[in-house]
């Protein structure tokens, strides 16, 4: 291509898009971009329509067989208190998850949350085995949105403790 | 009827320089004494222990993100409404400080989730619907920055945000509406479940990142206005723009 | 000190955090102050502004 054309074509490139080329190529990110931007927004909404979008489903849902089939799920709720049995190899433990209306049973090969305790929120996602044991492969910790300092707590739970004694002695 | 007045870009531009100069001051300081409380002087939480003060940046940056969104969409309407320049510039200058704080509410709140729940991330209504947020400030940005015509691009970018602002009381009520990962909120009206000291804290770095938003944004539109209004005469008068003449 | 750094083992989930958004933070006002000097070079540099300068030149003459 001779310098002449050359130089023809880009005047003609900038006479249709003004800024130039260089313009128009950022132009044209910039509609990509906007266009990924709004086809992972649609993604996102359709999908959270689609498949329930809720987190977890309850032991009591769990119980009523009111949850996926076939598939990976997830169960939510409160560790039993007592509840908790690790097995003798140390990775494997065996809990319940309790909304205080029915319970599951789950057990979990893996390392556990910090804030996995015994009554405290947890959520568990693997499958239902055919005994109504809850194969986990994944378990993490829910906490509630309570912010306490530690001396605040041990003297709540004195104040609880002694409010308990004095109802018991009478 | 006097306020009417700064509804020219010409009479609040010079306003808005002021009240950013205060507004960045105002954020500075708070910023160091809510610091100060958030990772000193506040005690460590009983369950989550020190992880928790990440709350200081999460909260109201989270916060933040939503406001701007809906500040954004008032504008947006207003300029849709009644088609006044320093409406859509009002609009146009959110987004960009918008997009930061949902970013910032994003990764703070995955580096809290890993030693909290044990995860970086969970798809559950909370964390996803922050998540579009984010897309939804950035592709009103990308928006932006394709259409050449600032008043079509008023538009079209108008037209989004007011479609996405439904997204705003969705993020607020999720954790309500359906289970969630994510915890509920400690701050409802007429109770609180958080301790006294954290919570002050938390106020503090509130008004922090809502003064350093409203600084920035203001920069930002100052420099929206003479960006747009470069030929017209009240710039020309500008004292910061007549200077150069001294040079020449 | 260094328990302050250590923040109860909890350091590179607070300090991440608290890191990059101190660099967003400042980001930002690097960019936001950037655009804003480019568009008073705009504002200097306009046609309407040269043609007044101009128009002054001309009558200092």
């Amino acid at each position: 291509m001779s310098d002449g054309q050359e130089i023809t074509q880009g005047a003609e490139a900038a006479a249709v898009s003004p800024g130039g080329i260089k313009a128009r190529h950022k132009r044209f990110l910039w509609i990509v971009f906007g266009l990924a931007f709004f086809a992972a927004i649609v993604a996102l909404v359709l999908n959270a329509f689609g498949s329930s979008i809720t987190y977890f489903y309850s032991p009591t849902e769990v119980v009523q067989d009111k949850v996926p089939h076939g598939r990976a799920f997830r169960v939510g709720g409160m560790v039993e208190g007592g509840s908790v049995v690790r097995d003798s190899n140390g990775l494997t433990v065996y809990f319940r998850v309790t909304d205080t209306a029915e319970t599951v049973a789950v057990v979990y090969t893996g390392i556990l949350p910090d804030l996995f305790a015994e009554e405290k929120g947890v959520v568990a996602q693997g499958k239902l085995d055919e005994y109504g044991v809850f194969q986990a492969t994944q378990v993490l910790a829910k906490h509630d949105e309570n912010y306490v300092a530690p001396e605040v707590q041990a003297a709540l739970d004195e104040a609880h403790k002694n409010r308990a004694a004095q109802t018991l002695a009478q | 009827m006097s306020g009417f007045k700064y509804a020219a870009p010409a009479q609040f531009y010079p306003l808005a320089g002021k009240m950013a100069l205060w507004f960045a001051v105002l954020a500075a300081v708070l910023t160091v004494i809510g610091l100060v409380i958030g990772l000193y002087i506040a005690p460590i939480d009983v369950t989550q222990k020190d992880s928790y003060r990440i709350i200081f940046i999460h909260v109201p940056a989270a916060w933040m993100s939503m406001f701007l969104y809906v500040v954004m969409a008032f504008w947006s309407a207003m300029a849709l409404g009644m088609n006044t320049r320093l409406s859509a510039m009002m609009a146009q200058s959110i987004a960009p400080t918008g997009a930061l704080m949902t970013a910032i509410a994003l990764w703070t709140g995955a580096l809290w989730g890993k030693p909290t729940w044990g995860t970086y991330w969970a798809w559950d209504a909370r964390m996803t619907s922050e998540l579009i947020l984010l897309f939804l400030y950035l592709g009103i940005i990308a928006l932006r920055n394709a259409i050449d015509d600032p008043r079509r691009a008023d538009k079209a970018c108008g037209v989004l945000a007011l479609v996405g602002v439904v997204n705003v009381p969705i993020i607020y009520m999720s954790v309500r509406w359906w289970n969630t990962l994510h915890q509920g909120a400690s701050i409802k009206l007429g109770k609180t479940s958080i301790d006294d000291i954290m919570l002050a804290g938390m106020l503090v770095m509130v008004f922090a990142f809502w003064f350093y938003s409203m600084a920035a944004t203001l920069v930002r539109l100052r420099a929206i206005m003479l960006e747009r209004e470069a030929g017209a005469a009240w710039v020309a008068r500008l004292e910061e723009v007549k200077e150069v003449r001294k040079e020449q | 000190m260094g328990e302050f750094f250590a923040m109860g083992g909890y350091a590179f989930f607070i300090w991440m955090a608290y890191g990059m958004t101190a660099l967003l933070i400042v980001a930002e006002i690097v960019t936001v102050r950037a655009r804003y000097q480019r568009a008073l070079h705009l504002a200097r540099h306009s046609e309407a502004h040269e043609a007044a300068a101009g128009a002054q030149l001309k009558e200092a003459e």
